[in-house]
């Protein structure tokens, strides 16, 4: 009997963890083909997606997050480390201790391509596919 | 282009609607986010409410919507590059009065039934509205009015999407103040995988607060603190912070207390130990006493009598130190914390200790708790285990509280017995009642109307009832352990909305009594809690 349950319970946390380590489309995090903005390594695109590198080279910089399930949660998982309510729940506090403003939204990868073309410190990720000669790579996950 | 016009008229409207902008709103993008929660509770078992001492809510057998629901709303205007304005409006329906059968009576010692509860009736108000300047990448200021950062969850307490609980731990967050006018400096710096954020603040606080055992005013001068927050790698927190501040009790509630003692105090040291010597004054009569040996008495009775009375000063005098020790005006409290919180391998952990230093008859408490959850998918069940130990703030205060408390009693007690009787003596030999002899007198009896002759609302008795108060009080203000037994489970439905259960054991293992020869501290032993809670954010 404790068998039985002892091995469902281990059956479930094997699940729990395939599921995690399901692979995730890979991305790139873009800026405007023009823009004033380099390469970036992980630990730096994840604070400025956090909220906590609010400008570089003195320029204040626009994060914008997609709004599409399928596109944001590879990039979340696999830069941010923390992905969906974990997310939803860091923002949250964020946004009401007035921390940080919360982060544009936009609709898929054209929308990011839309915005990191019209402003020039503005910064989002893309799909592999999303990445056109509109936009400058300068960090792939 | 109507259209467009148009919304921007209304973004215009928005903004200068909360009182955020000027001119410059049209072509500010104001920036809107809300968050809210639906709970419902109810105390299970017994008519024991959830809890007694030391939470702000006071949910009953009854199942209660209106306690903890809430909506926030949320509005920040850029006003230029490093300007900007925010406001938060937050409509509770929490409890915010207490109205008990006599306003002097102290009901969470006994229980809510006893008294009638009013709510917010969810009426907006100001949570935070403050100006922000970004100096530099790393440091901000604000000035207006904000959150008070006491402890770790202090800053968002009523933002349910942020934390596991439907409650952060009531063990600790139980503090009724929750805002400060003021302003705050705040650093963020990155080194590594470290992220550090210091805070320090000034400010001030005053306004009616309301806990389970009464609502009265409350003042916090010259508020000063600092927080330093540091997180490694997203998955280790640390924080510690310390605040002080002068504060004030003042309002209805301790007033009245304080206005009455010093009444009753001054009744019974002057006017009625006259109008007891106007007794006096009978029974040395020397016709009276006849009349009294011929109805049988013994002159030792007599004497008993009178020297009986002279209690009445005892008494007048220790109510007049009450009343004196009643009073917080200006003294120092103080607010420690450490706490630590472990984001890894899907468990949750969190902990924090807290110390509050109070003067006076209020108390200190050293508080803490600690909790662990789990990740399971949506899920993330939680145990949590949390502590309230409270001390007397000062402890020769609460002595001589207690001390005094107990002479008066004792000597009330004495006195007015002894004047029973002579009365009733007086009556049978005479047929006239004290009443009678003392109208003849400038300060008789009668013509008192001691402030203290209320009901008491637990045994109907009238008398004493300044001194069944003050003891609640004394019990409620000095050793009290409180223990939180909880187990919650959340469950993420979406990304910014989440459902909530929750289960809460509490327990007070060290029990109560007043001074000697008051009616002990009837405060619940064990009450439970039963709460589900929809939560989310937009």
């Amino acid at each position: 009997m404790n068998m039985k349950i002892r091995f469902q319970i281990a059956g479930v946390g094997a699940l729990l963890f395939a599921g995690s380590m399901a692979a995730y489309a890979a991305g790139a995090v873009v800026v405007g083909k023009d823009s004033p903005l380099a390469a970036m390594d992980a630990d730096q695109v994840k604070r400025v997606f956090l909220g906590r590198e609010n400008s570089i080279n003195g320029a204040r910089v626009i994060v914008v997050y997609q709004k599409e399930e399928t596109n944001r949660t590879p990039f979340e998982t696999k830069v941010l480390g923390k992905a969906g309510p974990d997310l939803s729940a860091y923002w949250a506090k964020q946004i009401f201790t007035g921390k940080a403003s919360a982060p544009e939204e936009v609709s898929g990868d054209a929308g990011v391509r839309a915005k990191v073309t019209s402003s020039p410190n503005a910064i989002g990720y893309v799909t592999e596919a999303g990445v056109d000669s509109t936009v400058k790579v300068i960090f792939r996950y | 282009v109507i259209a467009f016009r148009e919304r921007k008229r209304l973004i215009a409207c928005i903004g200068v609607g909360v009182g955020l902008v000027g001119p410059t709103a049209a072509r500010a993008d104001v920036q809107f986010n809300g968050f809210g929660q639906v709970v419902v509770g109810s105390a299970l078992g017994n008519n024991q409410s959830f809890p007694t001492r030391t939470t702000l809510y006071a949910y009953s057998a009854d199942p209660s919507f209106e306690n903890e629901s809430l909506f926030g709303l949320q509005a920040q205007a850029p006003l230029s590059d490093s300007l900007s304005a925010t406001a938060q409006i937050v409509a509770s329906g929490a409890p915010n009065d207490l109205t008990p059968p006599n306003a002097l009576y102290n009901c969470g010692a006994m229980g809510t039934s006893q008294c009638a509860l009013s709510h917010e009736d969810f009426t907006p108000k100001f949570t935070w509205a403050y100006v922000n300047w970004t100096i530099n990448d790393n440091l901000s200021l604000k000035a207006g009015r904000q959150r008070l950062p006491l402890y770790h969850y202090s800053d968002y307490l009523q933002v349910g999407e942020a934390y596991p609980w439907i409650r952060p731990p009531v063990s600790v967050y139980s503090s009724p103040v929750s805002n400060y006018d003021g302003v705050s400096l705040q650093g963020q710096f990155s080194a590594g995988n470290w992220f550090v954020q210091p805070q320090i603040y000034y400010g001030a606080f005053d306004g009616t607060i309301f806990t389970s055992a009464a609502s009265f005013g409350f003042k916090l001068q010259n508020l000063t603190g600092a927080v330093f927050e540091a997180n490694y790698a997203d998955w280790f927190d640390f924080r510690v912070s310390y605040a002080f501040a002068w504060m004030g009790i003042h309002g209805p509630t301790v007033d009245q207390l304080t206005q009455e003692q010093a009444q009753v105090a001054d009744a019974m040291t002057s006017q009625l130990s006259l109008a007891a010597l106007g007794v006096d004054g009978i029974l040395s009569n020397p016709g009276i006493q006849g009349a009294l040996g011929a109805a049988g008495y013994t002159p030792q009775q007599i004497a008993g009598w009178m020297a009986g009375m002279q209690g009445f000063n005892t008494a007048g005098a220790a109510y007049g130190a009450i009343a004196q020790d009643s009073v917080i005006d200006h003294q120092f409290i103080s607010y420690s914390s450490a706490g630590i919180e472990i984001n890894k391998y899907n468990f949750v952990f969190d902990g924090e200790y807290i110390y509050q230093k109070s003067p006076g008859w209020v108390n200190s408490l050293a508080s803490y708790y600690v909790s662990l959850g789990y990740h399971i998918g949506h899920f993330t069940p939680v145990l949590t285990y949390g502590r309230t130990d409270s001390r007397p703030g000062d402890k020769a205060t609460d002595a001589r509280l207690r001390s005094n408390a107990n002479q008066a009693y004792l000597a009330d007690t004495t006195s007015t017995a002894a004047y029973g009787a002579a009365c009733a003596a007086i009556k049978t030999a005479t047929t006239q009642t004290c009443s009678q002899f003392n109208a003849q007198l400038p300060n008789s009896m009668d013509n008192l109307t001691p402030a203290g002759t209320v009901v008491n609302p637990l045994t109907g008795q009238t008398g004493a009832a300044l001194l069944y108060m003050e003891n609640q009080i004394l019990a409620n203000y000095s050793n009290a352990i409180d223990d939180y037994y909880e187990f919650g489970i959340r469950y993420d439905v979406s990304r910014n909305a989440a459902l909530k259960l929750d289960y809460t054991y509490y327990a007070s293992p060290l029990s109560q009594t007043g001074p000697t020869g008051f009616y002990p501290y009837q405060g619940a032993s064990h009450a439970q809690l039963l709460s589900a809670a929809f939560v989310f954010t937009f």
